[in-house]
């Protein structure tokens, strides 16, 4: 009989389970739900039987049906994003019921629902913190390509920050900036309550772009599978995630389906993509006539250029630009929900297809046979699938899953010697050859690092089962389980002889690097809630639970060099082989308890607290404690209450509480890795290891109000925040004649941090025909590095001297510090090279030094000077300690972010923009222009600086380009070059550093929506045509190629970079201008 | 009531359920790397293996910004630190290049220290049979001590992970030399092989710090190095090892974690950030025109004063850098350099026999015409250490004392205003170390 039932009896209970409602459930509820100011049908309004698990969503004509009812009393609840929700009841006797809602707008978000770090869900005006959200319901117009684009310019203090402008480029995430100086300041993510991967790159140790053109798992997700984001931007909000969350946390809610039948959405979108032309400057140069090759160059531009030069005579043309093309973009996606009350589902599918504006296809130095490899193409298939399956009201099961497969294509590029765009802007004109078309000077030239190609598979599966158990309707138990994996495979290939012209030495014979990123993440969630009306005037709500998260992740790679001919493509027909193996695996768990007490429902006082364990934290090391507090007061929810002026609702909040971030895996550890030589496997110094390693622990104060405004048409929110983060981990350099050369994290930090978060938006009108929204939003931030416990200070790119952003005690993290020029009286200049008297020359004293000086005889004396001191160029250095480079040079980080726009509906057209911007007290390291304004072999190419070293060095010219050796114009040469163009080391930071204020337009959309008894006729019940730009134009006084750019990408390059290294602009290519046409349907 | 019975029911079963996953094992595996516990006996071998990719990675990495700063090198790349120290910008602890290669000096001196202190305490395990392997480190020990005392003005030897130690002092880096030779003596007492490799480095390290006492200060007037110990090792060395034998400390494809990030290879043979100078070959382009078809004249510049040919040890040295690309073998002591230290002692003692006939004996390894008296003696001695030991470390301190400043640095350099300044204790170490003013 048990040989039977285990056979048989799962399954017989599952269906008993199934189907067991059938037997109680005899009548329907539905109805239709209509805004009540244009009496337009609402699509996607949640509607729910209040204390169940039994609800579902209206469809294009705004209807919903609840079936399968027993007889009974009850509460229906109808609420959508921008309305009041609107509540109903009904009593169910022997007969179907009808229920009609009328739907008010209200941009209150006092009102509106969430989950996210709250234990249950619960209104917003039960928090003290602020909980950011965004309701995908609302960008349906904009020109949306992935999660990074959702998150972009919505939320103020949340920041999406685009790397750079090439195609699949993941973004950068920011919550209210940095709460760590050692741990990557990213949020953790989760969807419908799994931890997911939120890595980038490529994956491992091997393959490497230089930077950019790195994807972002997180843009797997399919953005049209996302219904509603939430946010906790902090500490205080984020306390029951415990020793992961001081960054913050995102959870993304995948849209589920309804009950009815089924309603299908087909969307299809064509685009074109440019990168802004006009950034990037000429590449100019010119030849020196006195040299011995200047005949032999002043015949290679000839013929390889087809135009005729004169010595001395600025030649130009743009290199990079030659590179661009006009990209495309298509997308395919469609989508299915219904089902009835046993079961509802929703199932998308998308293929999204880009081809990006990065072309070099036709290069007049390739011959017969040669062409391009390098491309940027970002393909993906995603797939979702959806079920809810209800077997009885008291208990539901929410089955999630979701699979990308992606293929991401893109060149080497950024702050990369072999970068074909640093290749180019390195160029030089009077140093092309047929062989070399641009002029490279050194490392390879342009159309041999178009050979090398670098491609990325992925293939990212999310599956989720949830299980809500309404135990009673003050009683509810709740489960979440699922994993998330992603197998990422990297491939960068250099075939043999990509060196078609001869001229690079790097690897001749080919090589290839293959990375397999294996990332594995479990989660597992079990909570407990319970609501109780203690007095008639008090309530209480308290939720107990636990979490596990368990994170792999497993890099393994191979690479080949020199490969024996042509036309190997794989690592083992390389004679130099190598491998490259990587394991890592973290545990957290914890269990976390809050009460929340309401009193007249407008007094919430909300307690908690979550204790964690973690596989990081040292040996002496037992558990994480994080206790929250916080309080919400809603005036206006209280009797008597009469509006104050415009403000028609009213919520002052406040809230305090702690959360962590754990040190690596293996942080805590004395270790050793493995170090071969010639002779054999061996072992050297890795990690110096610190037993003592705690999570740091970041603790946060919030404050602010919400108002509705003008009977609700407008929301304002205010928030005041300020974090402290103690015991921060710092990567610190212990003596390095210690024998350990790798930083060790030590607690000993402290980073504080306080901001202001301002956010109106609503309707400014509302008619039937015409509706106008507008937002603007804001959010002002400050932090300063409080101790490093006697640590030195650690730089972006350790001694590489270029990047400027230091962690300094004092000072805002990742602040630039560099050379200033030293200052001088009137007519003189901070150079020494007249009488090197060690004090400024004066104009006459360089007028007199040059008289008489000649090309001819004085050649080497002509050069830019470039050191530093007597004799040299003078500095700044006012403490007299020998380091000219300790001057601040700025923030990295600006004072405000934000964004504002709006939408405009007239009849059928919708009009929407938005526009993001940042200002105030920040700057950009142009390291782009610096190298090409100084470097004195792969640099002075600017127009500016080509002129320049010209001009000093002839004295000027002629109208026939003869030099006239003018001391004049040197000495106005030689004061150009020290106050625009001198840069790089030992002057680093010089002339490099840039104001980077900016407004970027971001989004135009314009859309029509058929009408729908036309659209009837074809059996549709709604179809609209748009057409939509993103990154439409960019307003600032900065002059490189983009202010948003940075040289590091996403998930490349160390932490420290990633996290402070955004103000570096290195090469990258600008953020491109994309148009949409969109055509959607549904029926 | 019925209603908190059922609340505690659910609780108890979920927080039960919780507080089991909680106390769940929270032990994770890394397989990545080793604990100390595991550096026993057993794992010696690969400790000593360690210290020589250590070793070959500091060398490889350090003499690429020393021969920048010397003539042997010139600057074509993009990186213009590398400039400041081909201007003879010797001194900038701020140098990110020095800086770079300081990290990986200071590993290869403490492990090499802490394994050997390891080794010497294995030996009183029964099943220790590791001598071999003990002189080996004892070599590498011997010979990151050499390098460090030949390139450095001032470093720090006597720190130990997390514990900060004090710098030797400029005067006291002559002393440097003596942990190395005695390094070599406990070796050779050892008698478990490489007995003339061990000469050889005891007299490299002996003559080595007869050159330092002429560049501290430096010492134009009378720069010949005369030096009984090191001459009585090198005839040892002639004496056991083959007539142009080599002690390479050797890269490998297959441990490429040996080439560190800034090595000499790297820059020159790949990256091409330098290349060899003018001064010793003929460059096309970015590298040494026709390396491999082997006839020095098409690639080296720098001609025998006797022959009048371009330089066939050169030609060798030169041809075994570049033609391996990333992995090339470096030369720390040779036959070569066991003739030019008893030539150069006999040259500083006036014995012209002896230095006619060791000079000799390496001019016979290219197949060069006899010395006898054709251009003076110094001037062949300076010749021959430069074509002999080209990218072997050794060449600033020759600018130096025999006042031959590279013809890439410029004045107001520290190389030109104060001769002698070598690399100094870097910035990083500075910062990290409180007894450093």
């Amino acid at each position: 009989m048990s040989e039977v039932f285990d056979r048989f009896g799962f399954n017989i209970v599952l269906i008993a389970i199934l189907f067991s409602n059938q037997l109680w459930a005899q009548y329907t509820i539905s109805g239709r739900v209509v805004d009540v100011d244009t009496n337009a049908p609402l699509l996607g309004v949640s509607v729910v039987i209040s204390g169940t698990s039994i609800g579902t969503a209206t469809d294009f004509d705004g209807n919903y049906i609840l079936t399968n009812i027993e007889s009974g009393d009850y509460a229906i609840v109808a609420s959508f994003t921008g309305y009041s929700p609107n509540r109903g009841q009904v009593i169910v006797g022997n007969a179907d019921v009808t229920l009609d809602f009328e739907l008010e707008y209200s941009a209150s978000i006092l009102n509106e629902i969430v989950v996210t770090g709250t234990g249950s869900a619960i209104a917003k005006k039960q928090l003290g913190n602020s909980v950011g959200s965004i309701s995908t319901a609302q960008l349906q117009n904009l020109p949306i390509n992935s999660f990074s684009d959702i998150l972009q310019g919505r939320e103020p203090g949340v920041i999406s920050l685009p790397s750079g402008g090439l195609t699949g480029e993941g973004s950068q995430i920011r919550i209210r900036g940095s709460a760590s100086l050692s741990q990557l300041n990213e949020p953790i993510v989760l969807i419908d309550g799994i931890r997911v991967d939120t890595g980038g790159g490529f994956g491992g140790g091997l393959v490497g772009s230089g930077g950019g053109g790195s994807s972002s798992r997180l843009d797997d997700i399919n953005p049209e599978s996302i219904e509603r984001i939430e946010i906790l931007k902090g500490a205080s909000a984020a306390t029951l995630f415990g020793t992961e969350a001081s960054n913050g946390v995102i959870q993304i809610f995948t849209k589920r389906g309804r009950i009815g039948k089924p309603i299908f959405g087909f969307k299809v979108t064509q685009g074109i993509i440019n990168f802004p032309k006009g950034k990037v400057a000429d590449n100019t140069g010119w030849i020196n006539g006195s040299a011995s090759n200047a005949t032999k160059r002043v015949a290679n531009v000839s013929s390889t250029l087809g135009i005729n030069v004169r010595p001395y005579e600025l030649i130009s043309f743009n290199a990079l630009e030659d590179l661009y093309e006009t990209g495309i973009s298509n997308t395919f996606s469609g989508d299915v929900q219904g089902g009835n009350s046993l079961i509802t589902y929703y199932a998308a599918g998308r293929y999204s297809y880009t081809d990006g504006p990065f072309g070099g296809q036709d290069r007049i130095g390739y011959e017969e046979g040669q062409s391009t490899n390098a491309s940027d193409i970002d393909e993906l298939t995603q797939l979702n699938l959806n079920l809810t399956v209800n077997p009885s009201r008291k208990f539901d099961i929410k089955l999630t899953t979701g699979f990308t497969s992606r293929y991401l294509t893109t060149m080497q590029n950024n702050n990369n010697i072999y970068g074909v765009g640093s290749l180019a802007q390195f160029s030089k004109p009077e140093l092309v050859t047929p062989k070399n078309t641009t002029g490279t000077i050194a490392f390879a030239t342009v159309d041999e690092t178009l050979q090398v190609s670098i491609d990325s598979e992925i293939n990212h599966y999310t599956g989720i089962i949830g299980v809500d158990y309404f135990a009673d309707d003050w009683l509810k138990v709740q489960g979440v389980f699922g994993v998330d994996y992603s197998s990422q495979q990297s491939t960068e290939f250099w075939p043999f002889g990509y060196n078609i012209d001869g001229f690079s030495s790097a690897t001749p014979s080919g090589t290839r690097s293959i990375d397999n990123r294996d990332f594995l993440s479990q989660s597992a969630e079990l909570k407990v809630s319970l609501k109780n009306q203690i007095t008639p005037n008090i309530t209480s709500d308290f939720i107990i639970g636990g979490q596990y998260v368990s994170q792999q992740v497993s890099v393994a790679g191979a690479s080949g060099e020199a490969f024996p001919g042509p036309g190997f493509a794989v690592t083992s027909a390389a004679a130099n082989q190598a491998t490259f193996e990587f394991f890592q695996e973290t545990i957290n768990t914890g269990v976390f308890a809050q009460e929340q007490v309401g009193i007249d429902n407008s007094i919430f006082i909300t307690i908690g607290a979550r204790l964690d364990a973690h596989s990081a934290f040292g040996s002496e090391f037992d558990a994480a404690f994080y206790p929250k507090v916080s309080a919400s007061y809603v005036p206006s929810d209280t009797p008597g209450w009469s509006n104050i002026g415009p403000i028609s609702s009213l919520q002052l909040r406040s809230s305090y509480g702690l959360s962590g971030l754990q040190p690596g895996a293996f942080d805590a550890f004395t270790t050793y890795t493995a170090l071969a030589s010639a002779t054999g496997a061996g072992i050297a110094p890795n990690n110096l290891g610190d037993a003592n390693l705690a999570p740091e622990v970041s603790s946060e104060f919030e404050i602010g109000f919400t108002a509705g405004l003008f009977d609700n048409s407008m929301n304002l929110e205010f928030t005041y925040w300020d974090r402290v983060t103690e015991d921060a981990l710092y990567a610190r350099q212990f003596v390095l004649s210690g024998g350990f050369r790798n930083p060790q994290l030590t607690n000993i930090g402290e980073l504080t941090a306080n901001g202001i978060e301002i956010n109106l938006n609503g309707s400014v009108l509302r008619t039937q025909d015409l509706q106008l929204d507008l937002f603007v939003n804001g959010a002002y931030y400050k932090d300063e590095i409080v101790s490093l416990g006697g640590a030195p200070p650690l730089k972006v790119g350790g001694s590489y001297p270029r990047y400027r952003n230091f962690l300094i005690e004092g000072y805002s993290a990742g602040s630039n510090f560099g050379a200033v020029l030293q200052d001088v009286g009137p007519n003189q200049l901070p150079i020494d090279i007249a009488n090197k008297d060690g004090r400024p020359d004066t104009r006459d004293e360089l007028i007199a030094f040059f008289s008489g000086k000649t090309i001819q005889q004085n050649a080497k004396e002509l050069s830019m000077p470039t050191t530093v001191g007597t004799g040299g160029v003078l500095l700044k250095d006012e403490d007299g300690d020998g380091d000219y480079l300790d001057h601040f040079l700025g923030k990295s980080a600006p004072d405000w972010t934000g964004s504002f726009g709006g939408s405009l509906d007239y009849k059928n057209f919708t009009f929407s923009t938005t526009f993001e911007y940042k200002v105030g007290n920040f700057v950009v390291n142009n390291l782009t222009d610096a190298f090409r304004q100084a470097n004195g072999a792969i640099g002075r190419n600017l127009p500016r600086s080509a002129r320049v070293t010209r001009d000093y060095f002839t004295g000027g010219i002629d109208g026939s380009s003869n030099p006239k050796n003018d001391p004049n114009i040197r000495v106005d040469a030689l004061e150009e070059w020290l106050y625009d163009t001198l840069a790089l080391a030992p002057f680093s930071g010089l002339n490099t550093l840039e104001k980077a204020d900016f407004i970027r337009w971001r989004e135009l959309s314009l859309v029509y929506r058929f009408d729908q008894t036309w659209l009837e006729s074809f059996g549709l019940e709604a179809a609209s045509l748009g057409i939509s730009g993103r990154n439409i134009a960019l307003f600032t006084s900065y002059s490189g190629v983009d202010p948003e750019i940075n040289f590091v990408g996403r998930g490349s390059g160390s932490t420290l970079s990633q996290n402070f290294g955004q103000g570096i602009a290195a090469f990258g290519y600008p953020i491109p201008t994309q148009f949409i046409l969109t055509l959607k349907v549904g029926f | 009531m019925k209603k908190m019975k059922t609340f505690l029911h659910s609780t108890s079963l979920i927080t039960f359920i919780i507080l089991t996953g909680f106390g769940c094992d929270l032990e994770t595996d890394n397989p990545n790397n080793l604990l100390e516990d595991g550096l026993t006996l057993t794992a010696f071998t690969p400790m000593v293996n360690g210290v020589e990719g250590a070793l070959v990675r500091a060398y490889g990495n350090i003499l690429a910004p020393y021969s920048t700063a010397s003539d042997e090198m010139i600057w074509i790349g993009s990186r213009d630190a590398w400039q400041q120290l081909n201007f003879g910008n010797v001194s900038n602890p701020n140098n990110e290049f020095t800086d770079a290669a300081y990290f990986y000096v200071n590993e290869a001196r403490y492990w090499a220290d802490d394994v050997i202190q390891r080794g010497l305490e294995f030996k009183s395990d029964p099943v220790y049979n590791n001598d071999s392997d003990l002189v080996r480190t004892y070599i590498y020990g011997a010979i990151i001590y050499i390098v460090i005392a030949d390139m450095f003005d001032d470093f720090v030897v006597d720190s130990s992970k997390s514990e900060a130690g004090s710098p030797v002092g400029e005067s006291n880096m002559v002393h440097l030399y003596d942990t190395a030779i005695g390094y070599l003596k406990d070796a050779l007492a050892l008698n478990a092989g490489l007995t003339g490799e061990l000469h050889a480095l005891i007299a490299r390290a002996e003559f080595s710090k007869g050159v330092w006492s002429k560049i501290n200060p430096v010492n134009t007037s009378d720069p010949l190095v005369s030096s009984s110990a090191a001459v009585a090792a090198a005839k040892q060395a002639l004496s056991t090892l083959s007539a142009d034998f080599a002690y390479l400390l050797k890269t490998d494809a297959n441990a490429p974690e040996t080439i560190g990030a800034l090595d000499i290879a790297g820059e020159v043979n790949s990256r091409l950030e330098m290349r060899l100078s003018d001064e010793y070959i003929i460059a096309d382009g970015p590298r040494p025109a026709a390396v491999k078809d082997g006839n020095p004249a098409t690639t080296i510049s720098l001609n025998d004063p006797i022959d009048n040919v371009p330089s066939p040890a050169l030609y060798k040295l030169v041809r075994a850098f570049t033609e391996p690309g990333l992995y090339p073998n470096y030369p720390v002591v040779s036959a070569r350099e066991m003739h030019l230290i008893i030539a150069e002692d006999a040259l500083a003692r006036d014995d012209m026999t002896t230095f006619t006939e060791h000079i000799n004996a390496l001019r016979a390894l290219d197949e060069l015409t006899a010395y006898s008296g054709q251009v003076d003696a110094t001037d062949l001695l300076i010749h021959s250490r430069r074509v002999n030991l080209f990218l072997q470390g050794r060449r600033i301190a020759d600018h130096y004392r025999f006042n031959q400043p590279s013809t890439y640095w410029i004045p107001n350099t520290d190389a030109t205003t104060s001769p002698g300044s070598l690399f100094p204790i870097t910035i990083s170490e500075i910062q990290a170390n409180p007894n450093i003013q």
